[in-house]
């Protein structure tokens, strides 16, 4: 995608090059629209002329549509559309892209407007688009819904069981052993392994084996989806969406609607907030369908209660983690069960789960087994490493216990059996270069491990925990262009969707590229129309496969300019280089000629100073993982646990802005400690769930969260020009772990479900204390 | 119905109970406060209110009328940042920036009545906000030097 080819010097693998614009801290680019409101999130932006969209959404959560009556709805003043799933096109096929979590394409179409059955509380049957929200509101409540209710499951366990009511009728599990004989609840049935796990059991002096529990946990992005689907009449789609993806965007809906992916444009708007979640399609396919019936701009802005009812949470999961290890500690096998429920449709992170179970370690013999289950549950989206966190605070947890009954310290077991550069993990692909051991060792020489508990100011019990967890990180083709404009200033054009810091990244990157300040670089993010294909700003891939593209499209921009300074010098391009910032003769350093002058110059002679690129499509991934020591008080009284210190370690490749890399280190450990502590789905036996409001979803506040200390760690990535590993997932992983370890080094009792609420805690404390 | 809002008076018609929140979005095209609940427990749509954070989202327009309210759009002066969104910025308090102006504008607040706050003071102020990028460590920090630059001013 180079637009000439680039002769320039690569600077390959980033071990042992210094980049001198790396390790500095530069404020967010986007920092003055973000402190005066000025930007533009989804439900910021107003198309002249829109409807206002509302979705009719099922009171049930499991229930046959007998009929569906809109003709009230129709009648009202100033509606001007009502569809419902009969309005979707119906024999679809294609690809999806939905990140990081699968979902096949009639399954999505059920998923945004429902068929014959409803299959969660919220799940949408018909919607309306009017001239005001209020008219709206009151159209979607004139739209008549008949059902026959059924019998709703929303845990996965029972929803196993041979007599549970049954979702899809015509649902057969997938599996590497063939597909089952007949329908079920489970959709998939993924088994991986290494080696003979009974021989390695048989070979063991300890074997720890514990059942694990975990609750539907929401994203909790603050800005609902919000998006605006104008369908023009010469066929054109235009949509503004706060989305992760604007190339998953289009299409997924030109897979919906039939329509062909180059009539449809989408722009990406600033999003408040997403970690997973905004990477399926939600609202855009039910605006599009009211667009098309209206002929008008069709916005739709979901409220909290949709969003925590009806939007894509992560799932619920129940696992089990046997470990069995030799009294020298060598761990000779470690076998895992993991059942996810995915919700109302197929899809949950079951693969992701089976790979990370293990990752941080290298047991002999090894076996997983993983089940994606549906429940009349909304269906789950990714949500930050989606399970991971789960994988890491049931494995942790038997890790830590295997290790004290050894009588070794846990952190030298962990030492001991780490996972090292060309190891292979329990699915069988090799590991490129990573620094767990090291990672390990840095927390066991840092002052958090070595120092003492300080003491409980309330005279409370104290302990100590540590928990690590593994992250595969994504690729995926990303892709940018970059203009040099007369004055010198770099115009940065990209595909990747900017989250939390997309612009203030690639601008170093291309500074870093060029030998300029990222402060003469200018980023926007282009709609798809502008720019080559680019994956979703999903799987902590955004900086370091753009790091790729930048790179290249950077030295590609470097060799127009020399080719078009040579005659200047009276050189061969080959023989004029470029170095911080200026262009000389090799031979002759004496008559340089500054970037912003060539810059001029060049332009005046009509010359295009411009290069496009997209990432190497070979590039693999590099693995993210991090460490967290948390030291807690528990209430012996009434189980409540408070943190009292908690420290942060975490590989990221190379560290480019110290400032960014914490925000993220800092944002994923603040929701793990929130989904640690506090947060999960509270449903009653008819699938209804009990606390769709923030008040009673409770996500950690400034009260809530300890000053946490960030200790960044550089082990180069393999692959790509800088090194760069991916920083946004893996700090959600360990704060489960580590704060259950701690829990149990306070306590002696085992925590084996979360969140770890205080009843919970004190229950636990009590069952310890009943068995002695 | 009359609301001043950032020293602006306008004359409104629309109905008495709808939130202030939606008239400054809708009507009056003032889309720095933001919705993120509706029900006055996550703290993106605080706008002040004869100078006191109030949740826009749980207020009715009417009950705003005759009164000041301020909005993130209304802290500028004279096109420069008012300090606290300048401290939001040099200290890159926000990720994706949606909780922004509710934080900045909750600060205000919490400054006007408590100059000096200790870390504690802060936290508990802000504690009707919630920065679900977990951007609390910054915000904090971002709060003292706000308070820091106003007290060195007043020297």
């Amino acid at each position: 995608m180079v637009s000439t080819p680039s002769r320039s010097p690569r600077r390959t693998n980033s071990d042992g090059l210094t980049f001198e614009g790396f390790g500095k801290s530069y404020e967010k680019v986007d920092g003055a629209d973000k402190v005066t409101g000025r930007s533009k999130f989804g439900a910021d932006f107003t198309l002249p002329g829109s409807l206002h969209g509302k979705i009719v959404r099922s009171p049930y959560a499991h229930a046959r549509i007998i009929s569906i009556d809109t003709s009230a709805a129709e009648k009202l003043t100033g509606v001007h559309a009502v569809c419902t799933a009969a309005d979707f096109p119906s024999d679809i096929s294609g690809d999806l892209d939905t990140g990081e979590v699968d979902i096949g394409i009639q399954f999505l179409a059920n998923l945004m407007m429902a068929r014959r059955k409803v299959l969660f509380e919220g799940h949408p049957v018909a919607a309306v688009a009017a001239t005001d929200a209020h008219i709206a509101a009151e159209a979607a409540r004139l739209v008549k819904v008949e059902y026959e209710v059924l019998d709703p499951v929303t845990n996965p366990i029972e929803a196993m069981a041979a007599d549970a009511p049954l979702l899809h009728e015509g649902l057969v599990a997938r599996s590497l052993s063939g597909t089952g004989d007949r329908p079920s609840n489970i959709s998939a049935h993924m088994e991986v392994g290494r080696g003979d796990v009974e021989k390695g059991f048989a070979e063991s002096d300890v074997i720890v084996e514990r059942t694990f529990k975990t609750s539907i946990v929401h994203q909790g992005y603050l800005e609902p989806e919000a998006e605006t689907v104008y369908w023009q009449e010469n066929g054109h789609i235009d949509v503004w969406a706060n989305t992760q993806g604007s190339f998953a965007v289009r299409g997924n809906l030109a897979n919906l609607m039939k329509v062909a992916a180059g009539n449809i444009t989408v722009t990406p708007l600033e999003v408040g907030g997403a970690f997973g979640a905004k990477t399926i399609p939600r609202v855009t396919p039910v605006a599009a369908i009211l667009s098309h019936k209206s002929g008008r701009p069709v916005k739709i802005v979901l409220n909290r209660e949709e969003v925590l009812k009806a939007t894509g949470p992560g799932a619920a999961a129940v696992v089990t983690v046997k470990m069995g290890a030799t009294k020298e500690g060598k761990i000779k096998a470690a076998q895992a069960r993991l059942v996810y429920g995915a919700g109302a449709f197929p899809g949950a992170p079951i693969m992701r789960g089976v790979q990370s179970v293990f990752a941080c370690y290298q047991p002999e013999n090894s076996r997983v087994d993983g089940y994606d289950v549906v429940t009349n549950t909304p269906r789950v989206a990714a949500y930050r490493a989606p399970g991971a966190t789960v994988s890491s605070f049931c494995t942790e947890q038997v890790m830590d216990e295997l290790a004290r009954k050894l009588n070794i310290e846990p952190i030298d077991f962990r030492i001991m059996n780490a996972s090292k550069t060309g190891d292979y993990t329990v699915d069988d692909n090799q590991y490129t270069r990573i620094g767990i051991v090291e990672m390990l060792q840095a927390a066991k020489a840092h002052p958090a491990y070595t120092r003492p508990i300080k003491k409980s100011k309330n005279g409370w019990l104290t302990g100590r925990g540590v928990g690590i967890g593994w992250w595969p990180c994504g690729v995926d083709q990303a892709s940018s262009r970059m203009l040099v404009q007369p004055d010198g200033r770099v115009a940065l054009t990209t595909g990747s969707v900017d989250l939390s810091g997309v612009r203030t990244g690639l601008s170093q990157l291309a500074a870093e590229t060029l030998g300029i300040e990222p402060s003469e670089v200018t980023v926007r993010v282009a709609d798809t129309d502008n720019i080559p294909f680019t994956g979703s700003s999903a799987g902590s891939k955004v900086t370091r496969t753009q790091s790729d593209a930048v790179y290249k499209a950077g030295m590609a921009v470097i060799d127009i300019m020399r080719n078009a300074l040579a005659p200047r010098f009276n050189l061969e391009a080959e023989f004029v280089e470029y170095e911080k910032g200026h262009f000389f003769a090799r031979d002759n350093q004496e008559n340089k000629i500054s970037f912003k002058k060539a810059a001029k110059i060049i332009n005046a002679q009509a010359i295009p100073i411009e290069a496009t690129a997209s990432s190497d499509p070979k590039m693999r991934p590099a693995n993210g993982y991090a460490l967290n020591i948390a030291d807690v008080e528990i209430d012996p009284d009434t189980g409540k646990i408070q943190i009292l210190d908690y420290t942060l370690f975490q590989d990221v490749g190379r560290l480019m802005n110290p400032t960014q890399v914490e925000g993220q280190m800092h944002g994923g450990a603040a929701q793990g400690i929130g989904w640690a502590l506090n947060e999960e789905y509270v449903y009653d036996d008819r699938g209804q769930m009990r606390n769709s409001s923030l008040l009673d979803y409770r996500m950690p506040t400034a009260l809530d969260l300890p000053m946490m200390e960030c200790v960044i760690l550089e082990t180069p990535a393999d692959d790509g020009p800088f090194g760069i590993r991916g920083v946004g997932e893996p700090p959600i992983i360990p704060p489960a772990a580590a704060l259950a370890n701690a829990v149990h080094d306070a306590t002696g009792a085992r925590i084996t479900e979360l969140p770890m609420s205080p009843e919970r805690v004190f229950w636990a404390m009590r069952d310890k204390s009943d068995k002695g | 119905m009359d609301l001043t809002v950032n020293g602006e008076r306008h004359n409104l018609q629309v109905d008495r109970e709808r939130s202030l929140l939606s008239v400054l979005r809708n009507e009056l095209e003032l889309t720095g406060t933001k919705y993120g609940c509706g029900e006055g427990n996550c703290g993106a749509c605080t706008v002040l209110i004869d100078g006191e954070p109030s949740q826009s989202c749980i207020t009715s327009a009417s009950a705003a009328a005759g009164r000041e309210v301020t909005t993130i759009e209304g802290l500028e002066r004279d096109g420069e940042l008012h300090p606290v969104q300048q401290a939001f910025a040099e200290h890159s308090a926000f990720q994706c920036g949606y909780c922004t102006p509710g934080f900045i504008i909750s600060t205000v607040g919490l400054l006007s009545r408590k100059p000096d706050p200790t870390d504690a003071e802060i936290r508990s102020g802000l504690n009707g906000n919630i920065c679900r990028c977990g951007a609390y460590t910054r915000i904090i920090r971002a709060v003292k030097s706000a308070a820091a630059g106003a007290e060195g001013n007043a020297k």
